[in-house]
Order: structure tokens, then sequence, then C-alpha cells
């Protein structure tokens, strides 16, 4: 059963995660092994198993990475490979980013913030972007592919400067 | 993550860091990156009058293999033809720095870089010879 299935919700990436929340809660809650106790022990394995499927479709939906990849993954698509290589304008922008946030370190908090409050606005354009790219009637995948590439990118960007603040 | 001795070295030490004008007819720029890791590479050679690679640059943002990748690979570059470049694999740079199996992408996108910046290099020589003959 896919995460959606499980969670009783159709295959979208716009979802709204307040209410999938409430349904994993709910479903959790009746799964409990300590509402099973009495169970035959068949049944309390089931019980064990669907809560662990249960936990594992939330940690996957709750994610909008995961949750991409898991759309794609359904349509028969696949994830993009590790090594798919987004445009090179895009990665001309990211290689500034980078050289940004190098220059960074050395000025100080502010400067390190401005780049994590630019990089976090990239991150979400280009969410919006995958949602529309996934959510619409278009069967075509691959501006869907690219777009999760870039928000990898965008992502893991995000945690270095977010982590490099905390520190 | 420990890393073998040969990738701490590059990575302590990276050769060739820097950058080469990137409108030069004679330099070739390959950009590539892994979404997985979020890495970035940039590797540019400049090639000589006799077709053979005069000087190669990198700079990676990623982990101390990604960089060490591509620190050896522009050292295999100086001095090469575009043919022995092209021929040069990930599989000889996982030798070469003793990459664990989690880190040969990082080998495979030097690889891809080494490719991307003959590719640049070839396109624009060929942009150049057609300007020429016209």
């Amino acid at each position: 059963m896919n995460p959606f299935e499980r969670l009783g919700l159709e295959p979208k990436f716009s979802i709204d995660l307040v209410q999938v929340e409430r349904v994993h809660r709910e479903l959790s809650r009746a799964l409990h092994p300590d509402r099973h106790v009495r169970g035959l022990p068949s049944e309390r394995v089931r019980a064990l198993d669907e809560a662990v499927s249960v936990n594992e479709a939330w940690r996957t939906l709750r994610d909008p990475i995961r949750r991409a990849e898991a759309i794609l993954e359904l349509r028969g698509s696949g994830a993009p490979s590790p090594h798919a290589t987004p445009s090179p304008g895009f990665l001309m922008a990211m290689m500034e980013r980078r050289e940004d946030l190098e220059a960074a370190k050395h000025q100080g908090i502010t400067a390190l913030q401005a780049i994590e409050g630019a990089v976090a606005r990239d991150l979400t354009e280009t969410l919006e972007e995958l949602a529309q790219a996934l959510d619409s009637a278009s069967a075509e995948h691959a501006p869907a592919r690219r777009l999760l590439a870039e928000v990898r990118f965008h992502q893991r960007l995000l945690d270095e400067v977010t982590s490099l603040i905390s520190d | 993550m420990a890393y073998s001795e040969k990738v701490l070295e590059h990575a302590e030490n990276p050769r060739n860091v820097g950058t080469l004008d990137k409108d030069d007819p004679n330099v070739g720029t390959g950009l590539v990156g892994a979404p997985a890791c979020g890495d970035v590479m940039r590797l540019q050679i400049r090639v000589g009058e006799g077709g053979l690679i005069e000087d190669a640059r990198f700079k990676t943002f990623g982990c101390g293999s990604a960089i060490a990748s591509s620190s050896l690979a522009t050292e295999w570059l100086k001095g090469k033809s575009l043919a022995e470049a092209s021929t040069i694999k990930n599989t000889s740079i996982v030798e070469e720095l003793n990459l664990p199996p989690v880190k040969i992408h990082c080998s495979v996108l030097a690889e891809d870089a080494i490719k991307a910046a003959i590719a640049d290099y070839r396109a624009k020589q060929s942009v150049k010879a057609a300007r020429e003959s016209a």
C-alpha cells in the first residue's frame, strides 16, 4: 500500500498537513498495542505491522522531498537519480550562492542570516513550482524531476546555513 | 565517516583551486552537481597550442571526497591531450583515493565534470572555427 492510500489520501503534492497529521494520530491510536492486548496473537502482530506502516507513511508525506518522490514513483517515472544534473543556469546560481556563503562565513551572523533568508525564499518558490508541476493534469514528468532536484539543492544549502548560524 | 589518508591530504591541501576565464576560447568549463548531497563542482581546463591541457582548476563545494576527487582530477589533467583526458575514469579516482562505496558518486561527479569541461571547450572551438571559415 502506498503512503497516500495508507492515510486515505489522493496522491497529490498539495496536502493539508494539519489534517493528515490528525488522521495519522487517530489511526495510530486505534492501532496502538494497548488496545489489542486481548486480541489474538495474529491480530496483535497485524495491528503492530499496520501501526509501523502508518508511521512510515506519515514520515514520508510530511517531508516534501519524500512526498514528491512517492508521487513520481507511483506514476512509474522514478525519482531523479543521485547524479541527475539540473540546468547549467541553476548550477551557476548555486555556485554563486555557495561563494556568497563562503564570504559570509567571515562576515558574521547578519550576512549568514541574509543568505538563509534568500535560500529559504528560493526553496519556497521552487516547492510552489513543484506543487504545480506535480498536481497539474500534465503527464510530463521531466519538469517535476528537474524541480525536485533543485529543491534538494536548496534544502541542503539551507540546512548548512542554518547549522552555521546555530553554531 | 573515516576518510582515507589520501582523501584527507587532498581535502586539506587541495591542488589547483581557482578560476580560469570562462570567456577565453581556449578554456573549457564543466559545471556539475549532485542533488542528493547538494555538491556543486566547477572544473576548468585551458588547452595550449599543441592541444595539450596546460592548466586545470577547480572549485568544489561538497564533502572531503568530492574536493579530493576534483583536486586529483586537475592533477591528472595537466599535460594530457583531450583524447587522453576523456579516458579518465571514475574507477581510477576511487582506486587512487580508496573511496568507500558511499563516496563513489563523488568520483562520478569528477568524471562528469571532466567530460563537461572537454565538451564545453570543443563547443567553443567549433564556434570559433565556424566563425573563421565564414
